[in-house]
Order: C-alpha cells, then sequence, then structure tokens
C-alpha cells in the first residue's frame, strides 16, 4: 500500500514538472546551435579585416575681411577672389556650402540688416554667382583623391541701401561621402 | 535555426561591409566694412543748354539751374566738389560762375580747379539731390554777337571731406 502510494507519488510529480523538464532539454539540444551561430558570427568578426574607415576632410581657407570703397558702390560690389579649399577624400565626395548666419547683420545705428542674399558665391572657374542661404547648397564633387579649388565671394553694395557698418557671417563647407 | 544563424551571419556581414558615412567640416568668416562719413559719388545731370533771352541782356547774366545727385553712405557726410571748366571760347567778357546748395557764386575758368565744399545734409545711406546753378556772367548788348553759340566741359569731382 505504501509502496503503491510512493509511486502515484512520482507520476504526479513526473506529469507536474513534465514541461520544465522539456524546456530544459530542449535549451540542451539548442545550446550548442545557437552558440556555434555566436562563435561563427564573433569568428567572422575576428578574421574579417574592418574595412578602412572612410576619409573625408575639407579644410577652408582663413577669414575673408574686406573693406567697402566708393568704386565698390559704384559697381554695386565688392569682390574677394581666390579663396582656397582643400579637401581629401577616400571615395566619391560632394561639397556643400552655407551660411550659420541668417543675415549679414545691422548697420552701426541699428536701422538697417543687411540681408544675407547680398553675400554670392561661385566657385572661381565659373562665371555665375549664387545667393548664400543657410541650406547646404553643392559646390562640386569628384572621385577619391586630395587636391583645391578656389572659391570668389561678393558682397553686393547699394548707396541707397547700405549704410555704415560692419556686416559678415560665417560660412561652413562640409565634404560628405557621396 | 539554421535561419536565425544565417540572418545572423549576413547582418555581421553588412555591418561590416558598410561603415557609416563620414563627412567633415570647416568654417570661415566673410566680413566686410562700410565705412562712415568715407564714400560719396556724384552724378552730373543732363547737359544744360540755355538760350539766352532778352531778359539775361538786361540783366548782363544768365541763370539756370541743374540737379546732381551726391550721394553718401553716413549721415551728414562732408563733400568737397571740384569743378574745372574745360577751355571756352567765350566772348571777351563772359564768364561763367557754380552755385551749390546757395552757398554762394564761385567763378570757374579754364587753369584752375575751383572746390566747393559743402555738407549733403541727407541720413545714412541715402542720396541727396544738390542744387546747382550756372551763372553766365557778361552777357551785355556790347560784347554779344547777335547770334553765337558758347559750349564749354565742367568736369565735377566730389569726394568725402574725411
Amino acid at each position: 500500500m505504501g509502496e503503491g502510494r510512493r509511486e502515484n507519488s512520482r507520476a504526479r510529480a513526473a506529469s507536474v514538472h513534465a514541461p520544465a523538464v522539456r524546456r530544459l532539454r530542449d535549451y540542451r539540444r539548442s545550446a550548442p546551435r545557437y552558440m556555434l551561430a555566436g562563435s561563427i558570427v564573433l569568428a567572422l568578426l575576428a578574421v574579417t579585416p574592418a574595412p578602412a574607415q572612410a576619409q573625408f576632410d575639407v579644410t577652408v581657407h582663413g577669414d575673408v575681411s574686406l573693406t567697402a570703397t566708393e568704386t565698390s558702390f559704384l559697381n554695386g560690389y565688392h569682390d574677394s577672389y581666390n579663396n582656397t579649399i582643400t579637401y581629401s577624400a577616400s571615395g566619391l565626395w560632394v561639397i556643400y556650402v552655407c551660411s550659420l548666419d541668417a543675415d549679414l547683420g545691422q548697420s552701426d545705428d541699428g536701422f538697417y540688416t543687411k540681408p544675407l542674399s547680398d553675400l554670392e558665391w561661385k566657385r572661381s572657374s565659373q562665371s555665375s554667382w549664387n545667393a548664400m542661404t543657410t541650406s547646404d547648397a553643392l559646390v562640386r564633387g569628384g572621385p577619391a583623391g586630395a587636391s583645391s579649388f578656389d572659391m570668389d565671394y561678393r558682397f553686393l553694395l547699394s548707396w541707397s541701401q547700405d549704410s555704415a557698418g560692419a556686416y559678415g557671417a560665417t560660412i561652413q563647407y562640409t565634404i560628405t561621402a557621396l | 535555426m539554421r535561419l536565425l544563424t544565417l540572418l545572423a551571419v549576413l547582418l555581421a556581414a553588412c555591418l561590416l561591409s558598410f561603415p557609416a558615412r563620414a563627412a567633415s567640416t570647416d568654417t570661415a568668416a566673410i566680413n566686410i566694412t562700410v565705412n562712415d562719413t568715407y564714400y560719396v559719388a556724384l552724378t552730373a545731370g543732363a547737359d544744360w543748354t540755355y538760350t539766352i533771352v532778352e531778359a539775361d541782356f538786361l540783366n548782363g547774366y544768365a541763370v539756370s539751374g541743374s540737379l546732381v545727385d551726391v550721394m553718401d553712405i553716413a549721415g551728414n557726410a562732408a563733400y568737397e566738389i571740384t569743378a574745372q571748366m574745360s577751355a571756352a571760347t567765350w566772348d571777351a567778357g563772359v564768364t561763367l560762375q557754380i552755385d551749390v546748395e546757395a552757398a554762394g557764386w564761385t567763378s570757374l575758368n579754364d587753369s584752375t580747379a575751383t572746390v566747393i565744399t559743402g555738407l549733403a545734409s541727407e541720413v545714412a545711406g541715402n542720396q541727396d539731390d544738390l542744387d546747382l546753378e550756372w551763372r553766365l556772367n557778361g552777357i551785355t548788348w556790347a560784347n554779344t554777337d547777335s547770334s553765337d553759340d558758347w559750349t564749354c566741359t565742367v568736369t565735377l569731382t566730389c569726394q568725402a571731406d574725411t
């Protein structure tokens, strides 16, 4: 009688713990596979040489400081030519330019704000000017390599609008992989 | 299971094959200074053509006005106008004078530049219309032909009085 009760108890225990046992059994069976997959990934990471990090660098000429003259006003503009941008790129690249300032600043008397559009740019090899904006504008692109090119800047001037003051903007060049 | 393994391998391969896009930036300041009380420019008006009338003979002179644009950047910029007349073939006794902004008549001749100073009393950043008057003296019955043409060119040079 006592023996029969023990057997019943074992059977009940066995039926209660059966799912956990199965999970443990499954885990023991599948663990080697997960470990194998993980090992393969790690091995690939270890043996595959990491590709060289793409390198893109741009260096902008120094600050440009101009002083308007009577001739500037008679012409309606004052230019700065051949400001060199140097770059190096390990792959296809593009360079953008934009202004970090929304305008060119105020006159000394504070009554006039010179608009950003009065600053224009172009590559020195080009003929048409582009108004500077706060959005990236494509300057040029090319294949991998290191070289330089020149930029021109133009301040538009007007007798009837401009007054005495110090005007300008900080412009940013960005080189990025194409 | 094999599919999971394959996906893991492919993911690792993709991560290794496509490094993050690289970029670099650099900046520069582009500045321009517009100085105070320095810039003026002058634009003369159209040629002045005048026909002497009887009243001029009675007065002894002929006067005509014209406008000259003086453009200044700074308010109240002092300016200096230099006027010089080309060699003119006047009749004897006929002379030319200039008056700017009613500052007083100044004689012009063809050998010496005449300097006229003034003040462009405009607000900053505007152009100023200067009143300019010409006076031809010596219009008399005695020294004037019944019919004649007199011509001369006056060169005006304007600069800021810095």
